[in-house]
């Protein structure tokens, strides 16, 4: 009876440890700092803590391809593909290499200019546009 | 609206535009307007007007630089800064990119620091100068207390904005503004020895070089 016990505990485990492992898009921080040192050497403005948690409320209807994009290789086209989300860094490097922009501009890209349109279109509360709305000096 | 984005946006496109026609229509209407003397021999001499221009613009070249080292030194230090400064500053050139799509090497933010309090301090000190200085301060006028503190603001937001002492947003909107209302100034007030300081100089080297063979620096 143990041994059956043990057993079952065993392959129950198994699976449970297989089932979390295989969804790498679960692993999500609530809240991420983006300080790339490895990128950017020295940072010559604060690093920036960003909310992943109250950007996938607020982009709920708008879905994660509004960030979250690979290229496909085929056409060339930035598409979003489900489960192959990735950090920025991936691709966006220190340099503007062809066709990709430079990490930096990719971040004030996504982050200003979508803030930017929310405000244009008249959501008042949308996130900052001023350096130091994201660019906190603690 | 956001005040932030009604200054940065709209604002700052007026303030372009109005710097850029105004200067345009300033330059413009005094080569239109400008009338050659009807002497007998016509006072214009083409290196005279170089050798006066070169004079004005390197350091100590003049003698009127020459009788005032702590006044040229400041000078010199806040003309290189407030024209060096905003042109290479990172966050300008951040927005410029955001903008246009437009990118140039920055100034390192030390130096950048530096320039700042260098131009802060070098009001202070024409400010000071205008008040202290007899000969000075009778020929001072509003605007000669008016266009030094503007600077001073312009560039003290943006000192503290950098370091985010302070309420952030309310200075951040104050710096844009006052560089707005400068960029405005420039065609239409004494900051317009910036479009003019080259015709001013040509003139007068052209004048006394040719015929009084006199230097005029």
């Amino acid at each position: 009876m143990r041994i059956k016990l043990s057993i079952l505990t065993i392959i129950i485990g198994s699976v449970i440890v297989v089932a979390v492992g295989w969804q790498p898009s679960m692993a999500q921080e609530e809240v991420y700092i983006l300080a790339h040192k490895d990128v950017f050497g020295s940072l010559r403005r604060p690093e920036v803590s960003f909310s992943h948690e109250d950007h996938t409320v607020s982009l709920e209807n708008s879905g994660c391809g509004v960030c979250h994009h690979t290229r496909d290789d085929k056409t060339g086209q930035l598409v979003y593909s489900e489960g192959d989300e990735s950090s920025c860094m991936e691709c966006h490097g220190f340099q503007k290499e062809a066709g990709t922009p430079a990490l930096r501009e990719a971040f004030h890209g996504s982050c200003t200019n979508c803030h930017r349109n929310q405000i244009k279109s008249g959501n008042l509360k949308s996130g900052p546009t001023t350096c130091g709305g994201c660019h906190k000096k603690s | 609206m956001d005040v932030y984005e009604l200054v940065r946006g709209p604002f700052a496109w007026m303030a372009l535009i109005i710097f850029v026609a105004g200067s345009l229509y300033r330059i413009i209407s005094m080569l239109v307007t400008g009338k050659r003397e009807p002497a007998l021999y016509p006072s214009t001499s083409f290196k005279g007007a170089v050798r006066s221009i070169l004079h004005g613009l390197i350091p100590f070249g003049s003698t009127y630089m020459r009788r005032q080292p702590l006044f040229t030194i400041v000078t010199i230090g806040f003309h290189l800064s407030v024209i060096i400064l905003p042109l290479f500053l990172l966050a300008h050139i951040v927005l410029w990119y955001e903008s246009w799509q437009i990118l140039w090497w920055s100034l390192p933010d030390l130096v950048a620091d530096f320039m700042a309090i260098w131009v802060i301090l070098a009001c202070i000190y024409f400010l000071g100068r205008r008040w202290v200085v007899p000969e000075v301060k009778t020929v001072t006028r509003p605007g000669d207390i008016l266009l030094p503190a503007i600077i001073l603001l312009t560039f003290l937001t943006g000192f503290l904005a950098y370091h985010q002492w302070g309420p952030y947003r309310p200075i951040m909107i104050l710096h844009v503004v006052a560089g707005e209302i400068l960029l405005i100034a420039i065609p239409f007030s004494k900051l317009g020895h910036m479009l003019f300081f080259m015709f001013s100089r040509a003139y007068m080297g052209a004048e006394f070089s040719k015929v009084l063979k006199a230097r005029e620096w």
